[in-house]
């Protein structure tokens, strides 16, 4: 895949998504354009209500846009029928939900077998199943059912059911959301080792800032659009105008911003003893920022963008 | 069609069908009844469909008969059928033989002095050989032997039985007196046949019918009750036959055409297809009661798998998700309705044959005539029937399984 280590394997361009509501529509996505390469490691970052789930449907191509492009690994998937779309959930696409999502009365190993199922390339199926279970590391509770199974253990074989057809993306909705510390991080570290080892894209959603603060990659949405509130307010101060139309410049501009801002309160809050825990804190979440840090290094605090516990920042694209 | 292994789906089938056992048992209900009646009703109406055949099978298919009287008009006089009326028609160079058909009722006494009320019916040797009577011992009268008005008398079981108790081979050659006459037994018949319903409670025999108007007191020599008249099929059909002989009878009778005449003419295949009309006619009636309970069967998968689909949503939002069509999920639903469907008619079938069998038993118990009725158990209405439960589920299941196929992934995967 090393060949291919600059292209975009997820490019859109001014996707929508809009819900009729009576007279009014929903804008729960609005211009969004953005680039995920080969190989990276991304969160999708957000409050809750903001898009992130929505975004994240679109890209895994479980919905459609209601204007825009979207490019997956080349291919225009916007437009593509129904049973094409169902073909490319199949072989590009592994999804991991923050409810894990097996189904309750079959085995773990058919649980992995599932998407072979519905596959072309239905060979040695079970010996493939066992594969990634194998990777997982639940080679030995593969006749289990999901309910003698412990929540971590659950999501992994989710992990394995997303790995078995070797999609291109890995696509996990608050994977850790529902987890214990130690599970939460071990999860974590999973997907990073499916980044690094296997070159796979792995795509979250979470809307814990403390993972946003840690993950290489973090796309921040707000009300439908790219950047967080704070960015896209400051910008609307500034320009008078749609956030949308804020130059690459502009945006850096102002995350720096924010987080210089960001620095200042927290020293402040340093000094005067203040713990701010806004969001409700949970503890798979927070293992998992951790996993996430051993493993990355605190890239967003290094290079300057660090920011409070609270806000997502998107970065510049590439 | 899917790929999809035929394997797993049955075993999918199977597990979801399990899983909710009390549900499907419920269901089930429904499918074993209108399955089970539809099988005793096809079973125990074949058969008496069979019983009735083969019972009028005995009247031969080129018989014609004539009967005095007419039901629809009154009449002055009943004994409209005479010897000399008798006699054109069985001169009539396409008739065969006729006889007539003469009942009386008389005391028997056997030669150890037992007596028994008797029904005898006059016959002509044709006549005798009618109505699916089985010789069981000695033989039928002759022509000769109702030419010469003949002192002989066939039985039907148990009458020589009731005369001559422990005697075997049906008492032939033993001799038994009514009105002063001495006949001698010559043959008998298995119980049952053309007018033996009820062997039970009455005693049959027959002589000659020239015997029968010559030597018993009471009989009226110069008319007939009922005749038959057999037609040579090699020069006429039975119908034309028919209609030659009533222009007969009308022209010996005096009426014209157009006027009701006071006699009744029908060939015995216009007899047999009443009689089928008649029978085929319930069938289809209680294929009709069976049909609505199947209808009810079938709303009842429809509702459980509508049901199993709005559980299920997630589980169809996740197949979806992994990469599973429209196509995969609406085959898996049929599947599934099928399966259950197709459990319900093969549990239906097994208790509907049970249940066939249970009823011809329990008609031998009543007798009357029913004890001969024996279910039918058709091979092609089983096969039928089961294919029919499968493709019944299938359609019933479609309703269900299109609105599974339909569900967007994303809002399935919403729901909690
Ligand atoms: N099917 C829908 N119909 C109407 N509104 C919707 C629908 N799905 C999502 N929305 C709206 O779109 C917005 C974004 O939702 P979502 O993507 O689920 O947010 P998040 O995952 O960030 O919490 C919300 O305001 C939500 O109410
Ligand atoms: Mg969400």
């Amino acid at each position: 895949m090393s060949e291919r280590k600059d292209q975009n394997v997820i490019h859109t361009e001014h996707l929508c998504k809009f819900y009729p509501l009576g007279d009014i529509e929903v804008r729960a996505l609005n211009d969004i354009s953005i680039d995920i390469n080969y190989g990276e490691f991304a969160a999708i970052m957000g409050p809750s209500g903001s898009g992130k789930s929505t975004l994240m449907n679109i890209l895994g191509c479980l919905d459609r846009p209601t204007a825009g492009k979207y490019f997956l690994d080349g291919t225009e998937v916007s437009t593509i029928s129904d049973n094409r779309l169902a073909e490319i959930r199949n072989r590009k696409i592994g999804f991991v939900f923050q409810s894990f999502n097996l189904l309750p009365r079959i085995t773990a190993l058919e649980n992995v077998m599932l998407p072979l199922l519905y596959s072309k390339n239905k060979s040695h199926s079970k010996e493939r199943a066992m594969e990634a279970l194998d990777q997982v590391g639940l080679a030995n509770r593969a006749k289990h059912k999901p309910k003698e199974l412990s929540g971590g253990q659950q999501q992994r074989v989710a992990i394995a059911r997303a790995l078995v057809n070797d999609p291109e993306i890995i696509m996990a909705d608050e994977p850790t959301g529902n987890l214990d510390s130690k599970s939460g991080k071990e999860i974590m570290q999973l997907l990073i080792r499916l980044n690094r080892e296997k070159g796979k894209t792995v795509l979250m959603v979470t809307h814990d800032p403390k993972i946003g603060a840690v993950v290489p990659r973090v796309i921040s949405v707000f009300d439908g659009m790219l950047g967080s509130q704070e960015e896209q307010e400051i910008l609307q101060s500034w320009r008078q105008i749609d956030y949308s139309q804020a130059t690459d410049e502009e945006r850096a501009a102002v995350r720096d911003m924010i987080a210089a801002k960001a620095r200042e309160q927290e020293e402040q809050d340093a000094k005067n003893g203040v713990v701010r825990e806004e969001e409700d804190v949970h503890e798979g979440n927070a293992s998992a920022a951790d996993a996430i840090a051993e493993a990355f290094g605190t890239s967003n605090v290094s290079n300057g963008t660090a920011e409070p516990a609270d806000k997502g920042t998107p970065q510049a694209q590439g | 069609m899917t790929a999809m292994k035929l394997s797993h789906l049955l075993s999918e089938a199977f597990e979801n069908v399990r899983a909710n056992k009390g549900r499907s048992f419920l269901t089930l209900i429904g499918i074993v009844i209108g399955i089970s009646s539809v099988i005793t009703i096809l079973s125990v109406g074949l058969g008496v469909q069979a019983y009735v055949d083969d019972q009028m099978s005995g009247l031969g298919s080129n018989a014609v008969m004539i009967s005095e009287g007419n039901y629809s008009i009154q009449t002055r006089n009943n004994q409209t059928v005479s010897t000399g009326d008798m006699e054109e028609i069985c001169g009539l160079p396409f008739v065969i033989d006729c006889s007539p058909s003469l009942t009386e009722i008389k005391i028997a006494t056997a030669e150890n002095g037992k007596t028994l009320p008797l029904t005898i019916l006059g016959y002509s040797a044709a006549g005798i050989a009618l109505g699916g009577n089985e010789l069981i011992h000695g033989r039928a009268y002759t022509e000769e032997e109702v030419r010469n008005a003949e002192p002989v008398i066939v039985t039907w079981s148990p009458v020589a039985e009731r005369l001559f108790p422990g005697e075997k081979n049906g008492a032939v050659g033993r001799k038994i007196r009514i009105d002063n006459v001495t006949y001698e037994i010559i043959g008998e018949y298995l119980e049952g046949g053309f007018g033996q319903s009820f062997a039970d409670q009455m005693n049959y025999a027959s002589v000659p019918y020239t015997a029968m108007q010559l030597r018993m007191s009471g009989g009226n020599r110069h008319h007939y009750g009922m005749m038959l008249a057999f037609i040579d099929e090699s020069l006429l059909t039975v119908e034309e036959g028919m209609t030659r002989i009533e222009t007969v009878l009308r022209r010996r009778h005096d009426i014209p055409a157009g006027r009701p005449a006071d006699f009744m003419i029908t060939t015995s295949k216009e007899m047999i297809r009443l009689v089928s009309v008649v029978t085929s006619t319930f069938l289809i009636f209680l294929s009709g009661v069976a049909a609505i309970s199947l209808l009810v069967a079938g709303i009842g998968i429809m509702n459980i798998m509508l049901v199993t689909v709005t559980e299920r949503t997630r589980e169809i939002g996740l197949r979806k998700a992994v990469g599973a069509r429209n196509r995969d999920i609406l085959v898996q639903f049929l599947f599934e309705s099928a399966y259950l469907s197709l459990f319900g008619g093969l549990i239906g079938m097994t208790t509907g044959l049970l249940a066939s069998f249970g009823l011809t038993a329990g008609l031998r118990l009543i007798e009357r005539g029913f004890e001969s009725v024996r279910a039918v158990v058709n091979p092609g209405v089983i096969a039928f029937t089961v294919f029919f439960a499968a493709a019944f589920g299938i359609v019933f299941g479609l309703v269900p399984a299109r609105k599974a196929s339909r569900l967007e992934p994303v809002l399935a995967l919403r729901t909690e």
